[in-house]
């Protein structure tokens, strides 16, 4: 059950904030451009989005750091598994064990560093440079998202040391495209008084 | 010595099959502790400040706007009109692919999407129309790769982070190899499919070869009038009413746009438009064009009457040959109604083209803005204009392209992490002396790059390869005085060519997913355009102002 809400709450944060980032620059460059126009320029002058850029980086950092965790999960991350693929499969499976396993600790030191750092940061007053946002709360992706991609790494390993099963990302999927007739469809557009056909 | 442990601790890692990205990390993680005295919280800054940059930003942008361009039919709308003009050619499936990759390029920034949006489409067709499997498949996986070289391009947005270059020059320059490298592929395509004869596509039977060529040439050629001259004239005279000529044109744009539906299927303004802007349009503007030349107002005019009586004649013979315009009837039939129709079927796809190198290119958007801004049309022409997406659709796209642009930012932070490692070594300065001292001559150095990328290509992806091997290799290159955007699309034609072959080109096993054939079967059917491929990048390596002669003369 808890472990359905945090998979929902991962992807629902990520792909929010890729929608977000993506509305937040749209906006603010179509405010640019409207702000010259005389006539709609008094409504628009007043409000200030010198801020869209930094809020795009901090949203696309967060959602890097979420994303990682999910990518873990649907097994985006990919390396050089040419060589380990041509040994023996329990050979094969002690290498996955330690990569997945070399991905938790590479990932927890760097939460616990970012975790240190974030601590430090939370005890001063720094500010971001456009939204004015306490640092420390900006950069707690860090320790947040290592953690989680942390924790996904392990739960990879556990499953496939009691399943043998890993996860796969699959780049040739793709859904919603369904086979047309390609040449009838074109020649059907053009009211084609015949159906196509091939002459060798 | 330090360069030695950092470089073989990498490999060692590498090999085990851990993720690039952790990889990366980890090497620089092992050398930090046990070796230098770089305080540690540095390192975590460095993760969140690697990808603090705005530029970087333009990969998931990219990212998303391929991907609502892929489910949302704007592929199949380009293959349609890739088909209706070429399909009748020797190979025209495949031929039809190439284009149809070469323009999806221009929208997408990804080779493999390239392939997944152009062959999931085309292959089958191409398998049913009576091509052999592996002649698709060969053309499908090398001319996907157009994808990374035709903008716009994650992976020079990845060259430039990791060198600094302009993103908006390199863009530009990739135009050029990009549509030279489709024109040697295509004809390759050509080539084989009239030694082996294979099936010609016919939109219409009982037409000859030469009847369908002009007829889809002259459907082009009315489509380019139709939609240039329009917006022009109405954006020039509208431009002096405002006062602002960018946004008349832009005005004028959307008001033709607008019109669209109405002005296609009515026959009426085909014709108005046919007589107006190609029977008294095309020798007007020749006769303008020479107003230079003749200065007194009767040469001209008569220049004028004997060009339109011409070019009538012209268009006449044309007309009665192929049977797309029979005497003064003035309206497009046949193959030019094909063409034109599923251009303008595609025009909101075509369009983006012009929305993201245009605005770089004017200066209106930065390369990120223009990304956004492609992400955001991209949504709307899938869901709102083409509909072939629904609302309901789109959190699956968004959580999909999420999880590739995380993946790549993960990496790139890595990346910049080793980076941030090997120039507080002084690794690239080092290694560029060590290399100036050995009297390496330009062309042994491009050489010797070309080889090491090559063979990089059989091991990683990419985004991984330009982020690791840019740093180290482009100091040495602009200390030799090569040209870096040349220089940097010599990498992207090389990622191209590792894209292609085993053991890890991604391409190939997308499209072996598409068509459901073996790795060896596609390895040796990508042969013949593969080595096209290798021979297109000596050109690329030793002709540098292929790439560099498009940006010095537009920015």
């Amino acid at each position: 059950m808890f472990m359905k809400i945090l998979d929902r709450l991962e992807e629902t944060l990520i792909s929010v904030l890729m929608a977000g980032a993506t509305l937040i620059i749209f906006v603010a460059v179509v405010h640019r451009y409207i702000s010259t126009v005389p006539g709609i320029q008094d409504y628009t002058i007043g409000i200030n989005l010198s801020w869209a850029q930094e809020a795009c980086i901090f949203m696309f950092v967060w959602m890097a750091k979420f994303g990682a965790a999910y990518g873990v999960r649907t097994g985006i991350h990919v390396g050089v598994d040419v060589l380990i693929n041509r040994l023996p499969e329990k050979t094969r499976g002690k290498f996955v064990i330690f990569g997945l396993l070399a991905g938790a600790l590479f990932t927890g030191i760097i939460g616990t560093l970012g975790a240190g750092f974030v601590w430090d940061l939370s005890h001063t007053d720094q500010v971001s440079a456009d939204l004015e946002l306490p640092k420390w709360i900006v950069y707690l992706a860090i320790p947040c998202g290592s953690y989680l991609m942390c924790f996904r790494f392990l739960q990879v390993a556990w499953n496939f040391v009691h399943t043998g099963e890993l996860p796969a990302h699959d780049h040739a999927q793709v859904e919603g495209l369904e086979e047309t007739d390609l040449i009838a469809d074109i020649a059907r557009s053009a009211n084609a008084p015949h159906h196509g056909e091939l002459r060798r | 010595m330090n360069t030695a442990i950092i470089f073989g601790l990498l490999l060692a890692l590498m090999l085990t099959g851990m993720p690039i990205s952790i990889s990366l990390g980890l090497t620089v993680l092992t050398f930090l502790f046990t070796m230098t005295q770089v305080p540690i919280e540095a390192v975590a800054l460095k993760l969140f400040t690697g990808i603090e940059n705005f530029e970087i930003m333009a990969i998931p942008f990219f990212i998303l706007a391929g991907n609502f361009l892929t489910h949302g039919g704007v592929a199949r709308r380009m293959i349609a009109f890739a088909t209706s003009l070429v399909g009748h050619w020797h190979g025209g499936l495949g031929l039809a692919g190439v284009l149809a990759c070469a323009l999806f390029a221009a929208v997408s920034g990804s080779s493999p999407a390239t392939v997944v949006a152009i062959g999931s489409i085309i292959l089958p067709a191409m398998v049913k129309a009576g091509f052999p499997r592996n002649f698709g498949a060969g053309i499908i996986t090398t001319s996907g790769a157009l994808g990374i070289l035709i903008p716009p391009s994650i992976v020079m947005v990845m060259y430039s982070v990791a060198t600094n270059v302009s993103v908006g020059k390199l863009f530009m320059a990739g135009v050029i190899p990009g549509i030279m490298l489709a024109a040697v592929l295509g004809l390759v395509t050509w080539f084989i499919a009239w030694r082996k004869g294979y099936p010609r596509v016919k939109i219409f039977p009982d037409r000859t070869g030469g009847q369908a060529t002009i007829g889809g040439f002259f459907g082009l050629f009315y489509a380019f009038v139709f939609t240039v001259v329009p917006v022009w004239v109405i954006g020039k005279l509208l431009g002096d009413a405002i006062g602002s000529e960018g946004a008349g044109y832009v005005l004028a744009g959307i008001v033709w746009l607008a019109l669209a539906p109405w002005t296609t299927r009515s026959k009426m303004v085909t014709r108005v438009v046919y007589v107006a802007l190609v029977v008294i349009g095309s020798p007007l503007a020749l006769t303008l064009a020479m107003s230079g030349a003749l200065t007194s107002t009767a040469t001209l005019l008569g220049f004028f009457i004997i060009a339109s009586v011409i070019w009538l004649v012209i268009i006449q013979a044309c007309g009665r040959y192929t049977r797309i315009a029979p005497t003064f009837r003035f309206e497009l039939m046949w193959e030019s109604l094909a063409v034109w129709r599923s251009y303008w079927n595609s025009i909101w796809g075509l369009l983006l083209i012009l929305v993201v190198m245009g605005g770089i290119y004017t200066g209106v958007f930065t390369p990120t803005e223009a990304a956004a801004m492609s992400a955001v049309y991209a949504f709307f022409v899938a869901v709102f204009v083409y509909r072939d997406m629904g609302l309901r659709d789109v959190p699956k796209v968004l959580l999909a392209s999420a999880n590739m642009s995380a993946m790549l930012l993960y990496i790139i932070t890595n990346a910049v992490l080793f980076s941030f490692l090997m120039t507080h070594e002084n690794i690239p300065q080092r290694m560029a002396e060590w290399m100036f001292a050995q009297q390496l001559s330009p062309w042994m150095f491009l050489l010797a790059c070309n080889i090491i990328l090559l063979a990089a290509g059989n091991f990683m992806e990419p985004s991984s390869i330009v982020l690791i091997m840019a740093p180290i290799l482009f100091p040495v290159a602009t200390r030799l005085g090569i040209d870096p955007i040349a220089f940097g699309i010599m990498m992207v034609v090389n990622m191209e060519v590792g894209m292609c072959h085993p053991p890890v080109g991604l391409n190939l096993y997308v499209a072996s997913g598409i068509t459901k054939m073996g790795i060896t079967d596609l390895t040796v059917a990508v042969m013949p355009w593969l080595l096209s491929m290798l021979a297109f990048l000596l050109l690329i390596t030793y002709i540098p102002i292929i790439s560099t002669w498009l940006p010095s003369i537009a920015m």
